[in-house]
């Protein structure tokens, strides 16, 4: 198709014609088109259905704030909903189509809801799908969602990439219209650190679209020759195609730029980024929106916003009609027929609602001075509209003008509240700016240009003024002050049918009169009511006329109705840009064991332990389930020797003349009385008493341990211990540094664990039993020469050493330990076969440790030491954990041995009733013992000290079926230690 | 003694990529060795400090060369800092220990960590896109150190005399951090 409405002129590049398709129709725009303006270019104004009424739309406004133009962009994967025509920039094989209608855009079978436009008032729904109350999640709310909704997501995932950054700057400027640029100018000339960002790929503003001259020439000149300036300056940052959607606290902004949107192909390359920008001072230049005015039938395709009909045929070239009408009721809608007819189009009437109307129009224009449209005609596009006398004009395009709305979103998102001004009928920033900002421009309610550009200047002076910064001399730029007289005319009474306020909510004045009526009064019961201002333009053209009906209906002023919040974002957001980079696997960082690479290549199975990875078995020709693996592993271990990768346990370096103090303090058991050289396990509790973590630490010197934490608290514990040391005993000598990372720890265990290590170690160390025994300590070499530490410590049970190397010794430590071990039986043991093995040692672990159980449930009491404070030991002598009937960790085992137990099953006497009442404990842990040859569990149980060999039943409730167990010791192998001690 | 002997292994393998105008390389034999100041004796570590390596205490935010040229002392906490050694200060515990006295809490840390150097003039826009921190040169100079979160790992970042990039990451992460790295150099709008 031809482009039949173009004209010439405008800031779009004619050598460059670029080929779309909208509903398969190929078109042709060029270069500098968005979507919207090519379509109107090739005469298009049908563009979209409504959202509940199904009806006819065209494209209302030239930018961000479009309620109406949107449509489904690309195809496939990438298909993208709810995209504004207005700000969608055209590309060489652009896809759109589009959206919410059933059939063909020009026959849309839901149009039908338009007749029943009587009933699908406000509240309709609320009302009428009541009864019955199943039905509204299976049967009605899908079949609306389906009828009443906006386009449709692809269901793939996101082929884009999306990332985010943090940007840093002394001023930043948002919005690059004149005010802007002559604040970022100033800034920019005195060196501050400048960032200005825009939403649209042109700077400018109202500049590319007005006919406005700057210092004596055109101002989209003068844009385009200081942004030229301040590109130049290194450090002024011009960032196009970005909006600041929201300010956050203490400065903080965010800022989507949209870096491939206006490409076919992303190319790889992050689709947007989302920006956290980090400023010491802000100037909102956020312009000002124009509003429409409701009269009957005021949504028909070809019924634009006047200053959008001007942006179109001045920066665009682009004629909207061949027929225009203007119908305002400011100054502002004259310029409209002025600048239409100035680039040789037929402006009909200007129809102004003032009876005292000002200005000239062009020849051959009408005036029509109180004037007021009640009604339009034509089905798929504007043909005529009818005014309060009857009289008839027959047209395309109109074009309305209900004056402008400072663009105050920004200042409201710290819950600044907007004024009203009626000198210019709108709402300006009010109440507590976000920290740092300052609003400028037509956003502060500055709406001619020369005012507009003195205030820019002004705010960024005062900004630089605030950080210390000196003011450049250059000359600020100056322009004339157009007129802009206004009257608060917001619609038209005599209107016929219906008077749209909210255009993509389809929200009309008769809404605004029920939810009034219904007593839906306060601006945020209206909103709600009629879901007014709620759609993905957040009512941007909606929100003040309908402020002004309700003000209307209650009698009141419109300040004293005053407006809804804004909220972040200021415009649409994909989630995709939210997360950013944060999908799958990248979601958070992974932690490798030193190991890691080995038991990759031995084919181990890897469990997520936090951000670990640990080995959780390995796999052998011919096992071909789980247990088969853990059982070898466990079973070899104990008869002959097993290395697990230990190095995720929590390794804290404690140094000091006082720590040995510091660990009477956090732990229940003493450690001053630690020999050097030597382990002791230790048990910490919560202030609260109950118990927090547990691990060994060991003595390396007078002034020198080094504690281990469970895997998972690691980082919680050490944080406890720097709260601890910081603000608790600040006077103590302590010091904390994580080691964790720096070396690769294995767990040697088993009857041939010595006879292994023997081989590792440096010959001048003795290992024997008598020179190294139980809960010895040192540091030594290893392998010729490579610093070591050796503790004999045992989850296990058995004989058992954890040797530590520099990390990056780690993997050779494991293919040598494998290697030296290989005559001796050596297994490689998973974190299933670790655990397997603690069951039946009797150790607590992690569901031991669940935040709920004491020292005294654990079998510890006697370890709290009554010679010394400790965290926790207070409350841990409350009177309700001290019960005689209190909980015991104890063992359990099924009666009939092949039973199966299950984690998590309570205990309940023979015979009594499931019952929170008869309730006496649960099961923590339970494995397969293979050493056994039978299932065993660990648990909770009243009195559990006394009860041994008694039967009680394990209950459980959620995997079902329930157990005879028998209440053993917690220690089903060597309860007596000894394997410990050979 | 013992019949084995154990290979040290890269955190990354040595890694290095060159791209237009940045580039990425794991520095690897360096030693790396906390210093916790005990209660008081400031005075006395910034004296041993002085005597012993030629080093000053560095301000919070910074770090310090010593004469030699051999060591960088970096400020990471309040009361702690680090020293960082060129390659043949192998046991770096007990020569710190013997050239300072006890006037520090020494651990190692040589093995906690992984570095990675960023070069090139586009290392800004790398920064831009990972750290929230400001690494503009005004404001983040030669000497300057930070402690930030990039992708959720903790990171020390230093400037060195170069303008170069020092990365210190946990060794355990350090293949999601250069994951994380790299990925932004992929993600650099075309040179």
């Amino acid at each position: 198709m031809t482009q039949s409405h173009r004209l010439s002129g405008g800031l779009v590049n004619r050598d460059k014609p670029l080929g779309f398709r909208f509903n398969g129709v190929q078109f042709q725009g060029f270069e500098g088109d968005t979507l919207a303006s090519a379509l109107l270019a090739n005469g298009q104004r049908l563009v979209a259905r409504s959202f509940k009424y199904h009806r006819p739309r065209g494209i209302l406004t030239a930018g961000s704030e479009e309620p109406s133009a949107l449509v489904e962009l690309r195809h496939g994967a990438a298909q993208e909903p709810n995209t504004r025509a207005t700000v969608a920039e055209l590309f060489d094989g652009l896809e759109a189509r589009s959206q919410n209608h059933r059939g063909s855009l020009r026959h849309d079978l839901l149009a039908v809801n338009d007749l029943f436009s009587n009933f699908l008032t406000a509240g309709f729904y609320y009302k009428t799908f009541m009864w019955p109350a199943a039905l509204w999640e299976r049967f009605y709310e899908p079949v609306i969602r389906a009828a009443a909704g906006l386009g449709r997501l692809s269901m793939e995932p996101d082929p884009d990439v999306y990332d985010k950054g943090f940007l840093h700057c002394d001023l930043l400027v948002i919005g690059a219209g004149p005010t802007g640029l002559a604040a970022a100018l100033a800034a920019g000339r005195s060196g501050a650190r400048v960032i200005l960002a825009d939403e649209d790929f042109l700077p400018g503003g109202r500049l590319n679209a007005e006919t406005h001259e700057v210092d004596g020439m055109p101002g989209r000149d003068w844009a385009a020759r200081t942004v030229a300036e301040l590109a130049a300056m290194p450090n002024v940052r011009v960032m196009t195609r970005t909006t600041v959607i929201g300010a956050f606290d203490h400065g903080i902004f965010g800022a989507l730029e949209r870096r491939t949107d206006h490409l076919a192909e992303s190319g790889g390359k992050p689709r947007q980024i989302l920006w956290r920008i980090y400023s010491g001072r802000s100037v909102l230049c956020a312009g000002s929106t124009e509003r429409p005015i409701a009269f009957g039938a005021n949504d028909r395709p070809g019924v634009m916003l006047a200053g959008a009909v001007r942006a179109y045929a001045n920066r665009w070239g682009v004629a909207p009609g061949r027929e225009v009408t203007v119908f305002t009721n400011n100054d502002d809608g004259w310029r409209t027929a002025a600048d239409l007819s100035a680039l040789g189009l037929r402006v009909t009437a200007i129809i102004d609602s003032r009876k005292d109307a000002y200005g000239t129009a062009p020849k051959g224009t009408e005036v029509i001075a109180g004037g007021r449209i009640v009604d339009t005609k034509g089905r798929h596009g504007l043909r005529e509209i009818i005014l309060q006398d009857g009289r008839r004009i027959a047209t395309d395009c109109l074009a309305v003008s209900g004056g402008w709305s400072p663009n105050v979103h920004l200042t409201c998102h710290q819950r600044g509240r907007p004024v009203w001004r009626d000198d210019i009928a709108a709402f300006v920033p009010g109440g507590a700016m976000p920290q740092g900002m300052r609003v400028a421009g037509a956003a502060n309610g500055a709406l001619t240009l020369g005012a507009a550009l003195r205030s820019g200047v002004e705010a960024a002076q005062a900004a630089l003024s605030d950080l210390g910064l000196k003011s450049s001399k250059g000359a600020a730029p100056t322009a004339s002050d157009e007129a802009a007289g206004v009257s608060a005319f917001w619609h038209v009474k005599e209107s016929r049918g219906r008077a749209w306020l909210d255009f993509q909510n389809d929200v009309t004045v008769k809404d605004v009169k029920l939810a009034h009526q219904e007593g839906f009064r306060s601006v945020e019961l209206l909103k709600r009511y009629t879901t007014l201002g709620m759609a993905t333009d957040q009512g941007k053209t909606a929100n003040v006329p309908a402020l002004a009906v309700m003000a209307e209906c209650t009698g009141r002023t419109i300040a004293e109705t005053g407006t809804t919040i804004f909220r972040p974002p200021y415009t649409p957001v994909p989630i995709g840009a939210l997360a950013g980079r944060a999908r799958g696997k990248d979601f958070r960082p992974t932690r490798l064991t030193p190991s890691h690479d080995w038991a990759a290549e031995q084919g181990a199975v890897f469990v997520e332990v936090g951000p670990w990875l640990r080995a959780q078995w390995f796999p052998r020709a011919g096992e071909t389930e789980w247990r088969q693996s853990v059982d070898r592993e466990v079973l070899q271990t104990r008869a002959a020797v097993g290395i697990c990768d230990v190095s995720t346990l929590g390794k804290i370096d404690i140094q000091g003349r006082d720590a040995a103090a510091f660990l009477d303090k956090v732990y229940i058991n003493g450690f001053s009385n630690l020999a050097v050289g030597k382990v002791r396990y230790g048990l910490m509790l919560r202030e609260d008493g109950i118990a927090k973590d547990d691990g060994t630490t060991a003595r390396m010197s007078d002034t020198h341990f080094v504690m281990t934490t469970t895997t998972a608290n690691a980082v919680s514990i050490f944080r406890h211990l720097e709260f601890c040391r910081q603000c608790l005993w600040p006077g103590m000598d302590v010091h904390l540094i994580s080691s964790t990372d720096q070396f690769a720890q294995f767990s040697v265990a088993g009857p041939r664990a010595r006879d292994l290590l023997a081989r590792i170690v440096d010959k001048d160390f003795d290992i024997s039993n008598e020179a190294f025994p139980y809960m010895a300590c040192a540091e030594l070499t290893v392998c010729n020469g490579v610093p070591a530490r050796l503790f004999r410590i045992s989850f296990s049970g058995e004989l058992a050493y954890e040797v530590a190397v520099p990390a990056r010794c780690g993997d050779a430590m494991i293919r040598v330990l494998m290697e030296a071990g290989r005559d001796l039986g050596v297994v490689a043991y998973g974190t299933e076969a670790l655990g397997v093995m603690r069951i039946e040692k009797g150790h607590a672990a992690g569901n031991e440790l669940n935040g709920q159980t004491t020292a005294r449930d654990l079998g510890m009491a006697k370890m709290m030491s009554k010679k010394k404070d400790f965290v926790g030991k207070t409350l841990a002598g409350r009177e309700g954990m001290q019960r005689e009937d209190g909980l015991t960790l104890v063992g359990f085992r099924p009666v009939n041995r092949n039973d199966t137990l299950t984690a998590g099953a309570h205990f309940l006497p023979v015979g009594a009733a499931a019952t929170m009442e008869n309730d006496e404990g649960w099961m923590t842990s339970v494995a397969y013992s293979p050493s056994l040859g039978h299932s065993i569990g660990l648990g909770f149980i009243r009195r559990g000290g006394e009860r041994m060999g008694e039967v009680v039943r394990a209950f459980n409730a959620v995997r079902g079926g329930e157990i005879a167990v028998e209440i053993v010791s917690p220690h089903f192998i060597d309860p007596e230690g000894e394997r410990l001690r050979v | 003694m013992s019949d084995f002997t154990l290979s040290a292994r890269p955190a990354l393998g040595g890694f290095r990529h060159d791209a237009a105008g940045v580039s990425v390389s794991e520095v690897t034999g360096f030693s790396l060795v906390s210093l916790a100041v005990p209660l008081g004796g400031e005075g006395a570590l910034a004296a041993a400090l002085r005597d012993g390596l030629g080093l000053a205490l560095p301000e919070a935010g910074s770090s310090t060369v010593s004469r030699d040229g051999r060591h960088r002392l970096l400020w990471t906490a309040p009361d702690q800092t680090m020293l960082l050694s060129l390659p043949g200060f192998d046991a770096p515990v007990s020569e710190t220990g013997s050239a300072i006295g006890g006037a520090a809490y020494l651990t190692d840390q040589s093995d906690a960590w992984a570095a990675l150097r960023l070069s090139g003039e586009r290392i800004g826009e790398v920064l831009e896109r990972m750290a929230p921190v400001d690494t503009a040169p005004a404001s983040f100079g030669p000497g300057r150190i930070a402690r930030t979160v990039i992708e959720h790992m903790g990171v020390i970042l230093v400037r060195d005399e170069n303008g170069d990039i020092l990365m210190l990451c946990a060794r355990s992460s350090a293949r999601s951090f250069l994951h994380a790295v790299m990925t932004t150099v992929e993600y650099l709008a075309a040179p």
